[in-house]
């Protein structure tokens, strides 16, 4: 918005002389009309923003220094939680959980196998869907079907697929010749592929139509030249393409990034992290000592380390995404 | 020259046909799954039904009608009840996001100037101090008795917003450059917090609110979650209307709210109208927050379909995806009528095409 301030109702409002226009007691309390209407259409988000960040937060570092959970301490409510205050006990026990690093170490696995190969079947298609070719509205449509579904649809979906009496394992019998029975969701390596899988299979089409959208705006002109000049198409991609698909690359991959960190839905259809907790991922993690075994306190730990951990990550990877909008 | 051209050509569609049916076929399967009597649901028979053989509705009469002792399921309700849970919640929560989201859009559009650039100590400093100030207060509100309430989380939620503003400031004092902390950059910063990390805190003040299992407790959950979407969406299709228009309106006469909605919305109907779509499809998709804020009354059709259990037969394939299928239908219709937004909507307005 560094546009000069031509705009005397946006720009300049804040600096509008005092008195001038509206009551004396709006103006000293700061409340031009143009403020006041500012806050007025922002207030309902803020609020609801801060009914969620506010409270949660207090609550959650609260509960967590203490060693309280709705079932333990006969019927304590929340607010007396600080009879079990216990001097951030669950703080240690998360920072020396195998289980939790674990889920964490196993997040970031996923989503930096999924994440990439998303990226680099997304280029390819967007590639292979750049010129016109006949019948390309109705693939194209096709194609985004997968990012359409339900989350945990598409999870069901797969666990449908990758049974041990599915057509996957069929498919590899009518291949090899000779009956295959390999356990996709029983096997610790083979449930995380599978994971992956579904992950890739609904995620990639996302990559792929922001992909397109950077590919289908790039400057024709100088691709032209470049062919002319006889580049060829690696060298193209290389010293042309790449610098100026940076921008749209980098939406894609912290897109995806931040969306695939939450992973959730799918693994809870298709192996609940199981086999032996072998798929469990931060959400999942937190489901199940949260949810299943109630350890509320202990969860809320857990949560405040990833809250850290997320805003650390968030404020190097969203600048990607603020600039953009900032400068239209 | 021509032969290779005919290569290229026969190369692209055999990839694009490949692409086109590895991504088909999970949803393939799935449709015809929902058609297939129960003895083609797996290869326990020693054949693969790539196709249904004798196609059947059982499956979906299965999930549409009560129990009649062929399946045994959750709570022996047929799938209805899930629909239209689903649907009256996602509408609900599409509105309810939308109005909030639209007008805060118009507002940051218009009105905000702070670039939200700052580092991250400075983003974890503010979220410290806030804590900090905050607990005291947190604890005198518990010792009045305050705290088990609803007004008292409410009011405590209006007494942090403007602790915020002042920690905001005062960081901004430090770090002089500009106010830290930024509307628009901490509804984006929300997105990457995974949700179940404030379910439990959420779960406390919905049943304090004796919102829990209601149909108003997930609409106002739901427009939370996703009015983040709509804030950067519509933000998107306001910065692409002339500045210049409102002023005018404002120029011959009209109020500050009359050149909103008489001149800016009627031409951003479109993108209203594509952006309340696009909330659907995440609503209608949500598992996570309804599988914990749900038990009897308003399960969706993801945790229906989650719970749909089976006690006698093994996985009830069949039926499961029949109402898979039908959970599938809007999400993909709606999505294919806005293609065009998906990606803008998916990336926050940043990529526009």
């Amino acid at each position: 918005m560094d546009r000069p301030s031509t705009a005397p109702i946006a720009a300049n409002a804040a600096y509008a002389p005092p008195g001038q226009r509206e009551g004396r007691l709006q103006s000293w309390l700061g409340l031009s009309n143009e403020r006041r209407f500012a806050t007025l259409l922002t207030g309902p988000a803020q609020y609801l923003l801060f009914f969620i960040i506010v409270f949660p937060l207090l609550t959650v570092v609260y509960i967590s220094l203490t060693s309280w959970s709705p079932t333990t301490g006969g019927g304590t409510m929340w607010w007396d939680a600080y009879k079990f205050w216990d001097w951030g006990r669950n703080y240690v026990e998360v920072f020396s959980a195998a289980d939790f690093w674990r889920a964490v170490g196993r997040t970031f696995l996923i989503v930096g196998v999924a994440v990439p190969l998303e990226f680099l079947i997304g280029l390819g298609m967007a590639f292979l869907f750049l010129e016109e070719f006949p019948g390309k509205r109705v693939f194209h449509s096709i194609v985004l079907i997968p990012m359409m579904i339900v989350p945990a649809v598409a999870g069901y979906m797969f666990f449908m697929v990758f049974q041990t009496l599915g057509p996957i394992n069929a498919a590899l019998s009518a291949i090899v010749g000779s009956r295959v029975e390999i356990r996709w969701l029983t096997d610790p390596t083979l449930a995380n592929l599978a994971i992956i899988a579904a992950d890739v299979w609904q995620w990639t089409p996302l990559m792929f139509l922001i992909l397109l959208s950077g590919l289908v705006g790039m400057p024709e002109d100088q691709m032209r030249a470049a062919t002319i000049l006889g580049a060829s198409f690696w060298q193209k991609f290389r010293y042309l393409m790449l610098p100026m698909l940076k921008p749209v690359i980098i939406i894609a991959l912290v897109i995806r990034f931040m969306e695939a960190f939450k992973i959730f839905d799918a693994v809870m259809l298709m192996t609940q992290g199981g086999p032996a907790r072998a798929t469990e991922t931060i959400s999942v993690f937190m489901y199940r000592e949260g949810f299943q075994n109630v350890r509320w306190s202990y969860t809320a730990a857990a949560a405040l380390v990833i809250l850290v951990l997320v805003t650390i990550i968030a404020s190097y990877a969203l600048k990607p995404i603020q600039s953009p909008g900032e400068n239209q | 020259m021509n032969q290779t051209r005919l290569w290229q050509w026969v190369v692209r569609y055999v990839l694009v046909v490949l692409v086109t049916l590895v991504s088909l076929f999970p949803t393939y399967w799935m449709v015809s799954m929902s058609f297939k009597p129960k003895i083609e649901w797996t290869t326990a028979s020693g054949t693969v039904y790539w196709v249904p053989r004798n196609p059947t509705l059982e499956n979906y009469e299965n999930i549409l009608t009560e129990y009649r002792g062929k399946v045994f399921r959750a709570a022996q309700t047929s799938g209805i009840p899930a629909m239209r849970s689903s649907l009256i919640v996602a509408i609900g929560g599409t509105l309810l996001a939308l109005v909030v989201g639209t007008l805060a859009a118009y507002g940051i559009s218009r009105y905000h100037r702070s670039s939200g650039d700052f580092p991250w100590y400075m983003a974890l400093g503010r979220l410290i101090l806030m804590v900090l100030i905050l607990l005291p207060i947190t604890l005198a509100w518990s010792l009045l008795g305050l705290i088990s309430h609803w007004y008292g989380i409410l009011s405590l939620t209006i007494v942090g917003f403007f602790v915020d503003g002042l920690v905001g400031r005062f960081l901004g004092l430090i770090y002089r450059k500009g106010p830290v902390g930024n509307l628009a950059f901490s509804i984006l910063q929300l997105r990457m917090f995974p949700p179940i990390a404030i379910m439990i805190p959420v779960m406390i003040m919905w049943s304090s609110f004796r919102l829990v299992d209601t149909s108003y407790g997930l609409i106002l959950i739901y427009g939370i979650v996703t009015f983040p979407f709509v804030v950067w969406l519509m933000k998107s299709f306001f910065d692409e209307v002339p500045r210049e228009l409102d002023e005018a309106a404002i120029v011959d006469g009209s109020s500050t709210w009359g050149a909103f909605f008489k001149v800016v919305l009627p031409l951003v109907k479109g993108g209203l109208a594509s952006t309340a779509l696009f909330v659907f499809i995440l609503n209608w998709s949500d598992f996570l927050v309804a599988l914990l804020l749900t038990n009897r009354d308003w399960p969706t059709i993801p945790v229906y379909l989650n719970k749909l259990v089976t006690a006698d037969t093994g996985q009830q394939y069949g039926p499961k995806a029949a109402l898979g299928v039908i959970a599938a239908i809007p999400p993909v219709v709606f999505g294919i009528m806005i293609q065009r937004y998906l990606v803008r909507g998916l990336t926050f307005g940043a990529i526009k095409k």
